[in-house]
C-alpha cells in the first residue's frame, strides 16, 4: 500500500479487528475453576517445566470479572451447575470456554445421577481437551487451540454462534425423553 | 453375643432370626417391621449404645423390595450387630428411631432422598443430599442411571 511504501517497515497496515484479535490472543485472562484432580494438573501446567506464560496465559484472576477465559477442570455435580452457570454469567464479553478432563467434556466415568454428563448441555464450549487427566502438552494444546479460534474469529460471528447454542440446548430440552422414576412407576 | 441372642429370642421369639455372616459377624433379620423402635430400644438398654449406620438396599424382583439396615455397635463387652428388616411394598413406611438414637435422623433423611422410604413421627423428614426440587429418588433400581443432565435447577 501507498503508506507503506513511503514510511518503509515502519509502519504497518491491517484491519482493526485482526489487530485487537491478535492482541486478545496473547493476554488470554484464564480463571481456573477446578473442581477435582484435573486442577492438580493444571498446577504442573503453570509451573516452570510446562510454563504457561509462554502464551501469555500465566495470569490467573479468581475473579470471573476480570478474565475472559474459562477453564473448567474437575467433576461437575449436578449440584455444582447453578454456580458454573452463575460464573460464566459474570464473566465479561468476550469470553471462552475450555473444557478439560473427561468429566467435564462428558461425565467420564461418573456415569451417575448426581455428575452433570458433559458441561456442553450448560454452557458453551469453546475446546475439550480430552484425559484424564490431561497431560500438560494436551492442556497447552487446548490453549493453543483457544488461540487460533480468538484469532480467526470475529465477535460477531461469535455471538451468532453462541445464540445457535442457546437455542439448540432449547430444542433438545424439548425433544427428551427423560422422565423422572416416580411417574414411570405410579 | 450368646447371651445378647438368647434375650432377644427370649422377648422377640418368632420375629427374628439369626444369621451367621462371613466373617462371624451375625445378623438379625426383623420380620415385623413395625417392632424396630421396641428392638432397638431393647437394644440400647442391652449394651448397644451406637448406631454406626442405617441404610438401605433395592431389591426390585424380590419378594421383599426393601431393606432397611442399622449397623449395631457396643463397646462394653465389644460387639457388632446388623439388624436387617425386609419391606414388602413398593413405597414403603416405617418407624424413625430418631428419638432413641438422635444419630438417626440425618440418616434417616438420607434414605429417604434416596430409597423414598417414610419414617413415620421422624421430626424433619425432607431431602438431605439433593435439592427440594429434585423429582424421584436416585438410587432404586428403576431411576435412569444418568437422571436428567438437560434441565438446570436454578
Ligand atoms: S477427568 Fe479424571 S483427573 Fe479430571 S477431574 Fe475427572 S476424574 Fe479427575
Amino acid at each position: 500500500m501507498g503508506i507503506e511504501k513511503a514510511l518503509g517497515d515502519t509502519i504497518f497496515t491491517t484491519q482493526l479487528s485482526k489487530a485487537v484479535n491478535w492482541a486478545r490472543k496473547w493476554s488470554l485472562w484464564p480463571m481456573p475453576f477446578g473442581t477435582a484432580c484435573c486442577a492438580i494438573e493444571f498446577m504442573a501446567v503453570q509451573a516452570s517445566r510446562f510454563d504457561l506464560s509462554r502464551f501469555g496465559a500465566e495470569a490467573m484472576r479468581f475473579s470471573p470479572r476480570q478474565s475472559d477465559l474459562m477453564m473448567v477442570m474437575g467433576t461437575i455435580t449436578r449440584k455444582m451447575v447453578p454456580v458454573l452457570r452463575k460464573i460464566y454469567a459474570q464473566m465479561a464479553e468476550p469470553k471462552w470456554v475450555m473444557a478439560i478432563g473427561s468429566c467435564v467434556c462428558s461425565g467420564g466415568f461418573f456415569r451417575s445421577y448426581s455428575v452433570q454428563q458433559g458441561i456442553d448441555r450448560v454452557i458453551p464450549v469453546d475446546v475439550y481437551v480430552n484425559g484424564c487427566p490431561p497431560r500438560p502438552e494436551a492442556f497447552i494444546k487446548g490453549l493453543m487451540e483457544i488461540q487460533k479460534l480468538v484469532e480467526r474469529e470475529s465477535l460477531l460471528d461469535r455471538k451468532r454462534r453462541i445464540e445457535e447454542f442457546y437455542k439448540r440446548l432449547e430444542q433438545m430440552s424439548h425433544e427428551t425423553d427423560y422422565k423422572p422414576a416416580d411417574q414411570i412407576l405410579r | 453375643m450368646k447371651q445378647i441372642i438368647s434375650l432377644l429370642t427370649k422377648y422377640f421369639a418368632d420375629a427374628v432370626e439369626f444369621k451367621e455372616g462371613l466373617r462371624k459377624d451375625s445378623f438379625l433379620i426383623l420380620k415385623d417391621p413395625s417392632k424396630i423402635t421396641e428392638l432397638l430400644q431393647f437394644l440400647k438398654e442391652n449394651g448397644f449404645n451406637m448406631l454406626i449406620d442405617l441404610t438401605a438396599v433395592h431389591y426390585p424382583h424380590k419378594e421383599n423390595k426393601f431393606e432397611v439396615i442399622y449397623n449395631m455397635l457396643s463397646m462394653e463387652p465389644y460387639l457388632r450387630l446388623i439388624v436387617k428388616v425386609p419391606l414388602k411394598e413398593d413405597w414403603p413406611e416405617i418407624d424413625s428411631v430418631s428419638s432413641i438414637y438422635k444419630t438417626a435422623n440425618w440418616y434417616e433423611r438420607e434414605v429417604y432422598d434416596m430409597f423414598g422410604i417414610r419414617f413415620k413421627n421422624h421430626p424433619n423428614l425432607k431431602r438431605i443430599l439433593m435439592w427440594d426440587e429434585f423429582e424421584g429418588h436416585p438410587l432404586r433400581k428403576e431411576y435412569p442411571l444418568e437422571g436428567d443432565n438437560l434441565h438446570c435447577h436454578d
